[in-house]
């Protein structure tokens, strides 16, 4: 479960980034927030991860409030949670199998699990057959693919989804929301930032409206 | 292990980059050592020189020999002396006919030789001269001394510049050693700062993030210490090639203590750059600036 109480993110240049904004995403669910480029939907999200700290307010996520978390704790924070974005954030340097397989490769899995692991999340994703291949010879919709193949390896409780449609077409965005369906109904609780309001209706899905900061709408459509 | 594992990894994929940066670090370490080696000879030629200059003893007419011959021995066992020798009035009449041959006629008319019994001095240092030729003028049996006092002058000025010119080259070759080593250092450090946001983002440990880049440098470093102890000698050798001076406490080889403190120089110094990059690694991986890493990491 994550939870936002009267969250607010205050620049050093004094811009709010965000502003008195609260909501729960309950266990298992798929909830959208959406909103204008600018509205603070990745501020959000970076919040959640603990890539950065409100200026005001606690997000919990299962209880335990990210502020606090620090070494151990972050690690096991950010265990919990699976992370796709727009730009992927892919080691391009390195293959498909050796993406996918890093957050496995952290926890100190043998190379068998993680191979068989491996196999498994390129397959859910339609990439089998793709280990060795570069991540930097990929396509938009693959290079994007392999993020959420890494993001699901790890069977995570949360995933966070930054604009995983954003760069990509019809087709291959439809393909990133129905392995991401497929998560959630598998059990986890996918926080999904978009802006494209369409998507948010098509799905009837719960969402979270931001606006210049500010929540301005929660429901669903 | 999972870091140990990554590093190789990345070297294996990128063998010629690694070996270019490991080339280059070996390249600045050697140059360095080099420019050691050749300040060490150039100190080494100076003092030879020192060494050349004289001063000549006048001893007083009818010195007997024995007291001549205590005053030697005595001067030969001052350390501010490298050598001392004696020339007789016989010798130096000699010597000065070899010398103006043309004077011959001038020579076989003299009844009695005129040259006074000499001891000709040679001091350890230039600097030390003036102090040596004083304490001389007042031993006993001491006629008079006298030595090139403008050319040890002159002498004193020039080294005075090499000295000054040795201690700036060395210190802008330190420079140019950190600062290239730490451009390396930095460009590693900035390659793998990606890596540094994916390792936190998948939930690595803290020790995994802090050890990715410098387990990298420290691969390389180790390649370019290896590379610049393989070339070193033969660079060593041509820096001090007309060093005389023989070092056969430490190897037969004359140049072997130069090498020996090159080597321990630039591995040294190496060692501290590499420190202070992956002090810097840590500080960049661990950087409180929370929109800095937002800016230049999570939204490249």
């Amino acid at each position: 479960m994550i939870q936002m109480l009267s969250v607010s993110k205050k620049y050093e240049d004094g811009y709010y980034g965000l502003r008195d904004i609260t909501f729960t995403v309950a266990p298992g669910k798929f909830v959208f927030l959406t909103g204008e480029s600018g509205a603070g939907k990745s501020t959000v999200l970076r919040l959640i991860y603990r890539a950065e700290h409100p200026t005001n307010g606690t997000i919990l996520v299962d209880g335990v409030d990210t502020a606090a978390a620090h070494g151990r704790s972050l690690t096991a924070l950010r265990r919990k949670m699976g992370m796709v974005f727009q730009d992927y954030m892919l080691l391009f340097d390195r293959t498909v199998f050796e993406n996918v397989a890093l957050p496995l490769a952290v926890r100190g899995m043998s190379r068998d699990a993680i191979a068989q692991e491996v196999d498994k999340r390129l397959d859910q994703v339609g990439l089998s057959g793709y280990h060795r291949r570069m991540c930097c010879s990929l396509s938009g919709g693959e290079k994007q693919r392999v993020a959420l193949a890494r993001a699901l390896i790890t069977k995570p409780d949360i995933i966070l989804a930054d604009e995983p449609t954003g760069n990509l077409d019809i087709s291959n965005g439809e393909k990133i929301i129905e392995v991401l369906h497929e998560a959630n109904h598998q059990g986890a609780t996918v926080f999904m930032a978009t802006h494209d309001l369409y998507l948010v209706q098509s799905t009837r899905l719960p969402f979270v409206r931001l606006r210049g900061g500010r929540k301005v709408e929660e429901g669903n459509f | 292990m999972f870091t140990l594992r990554q590093t190789m990894r990345d070297i294996r994929r990128h063998p010629l980059r690694t070996v270019i940066v490991s080339i280059l670090i070996a390249v600045l370490m050697v140059a360095s050592a080099g420019i050691y080696a050749m300040s060490i000879n150039v100190r080494h030629t100076i003092s030879e020189i020192e060494r050349t200059h004289a001063i000549n003893v006048y001893l007083l007419q009818g010195l007997d020999q024995g007291s001549i011959d205590a005053l030697l021995a005595n001067l030969q066992k001052d350390e501010a002396i490298t050598r001392a020798e004696y020339v007789s009035p016989v010798d130096g009449l000699k010597n000065l006919q070899a010398r103006y041959p043309q004077f011959a006629s001038v020579f076989q008319d003299l009844t009695k030789n005129p040259i006074p019994p000499l001891i000709r001095v040679y001091p350890a240092s230039a600097s030390g001269i003036a102090a040596l030729a004083t304490e001389l003028r007042s031993t006993p049996g001491v006629q008079s001394v006298e030595y090139d006092e403008a050319s040890v002058q002159g002498m004193l000025n020039a080294n005075g510049f090499v000295n000054s010119l040795l201690v700036y080259v060395l210190l802008l070759a330190g420079l140019l050693f950190v600062a290239g080593f730490s451009l390396m250092a930095f460009s590693i450090i900035n390659g793998k700062r990606k890596e540094t946001a994916v390792l936190s983002i998948v939930g690595a440990t803290n020790t995994q993030v802090l050890l990715a880049t410098p387990a990298h440098l420290v691969v390389v470093w180790a390649l370019a210490s290896i590379l610049s102890l393989l070339v070193l000698p033969g660079v060593i050798r041509y820096s001090t090639a007309k060093l005389q001076s023989s070092f056969a406490w430490v190897t037969p080889a004359s140049s072997g203590i130069v090498y020996a403190g090159a080597a321990s120089i630039v591995i040294l110094a190496s060692l501290a750059c590499l420190f202070l990059a992956c002090v810097i690694a840590t500080i960049l991986a661990y950087r409180i600036d929370e929109e800095q890493r937002r800016e230049e990491t999570l939204l490249e």
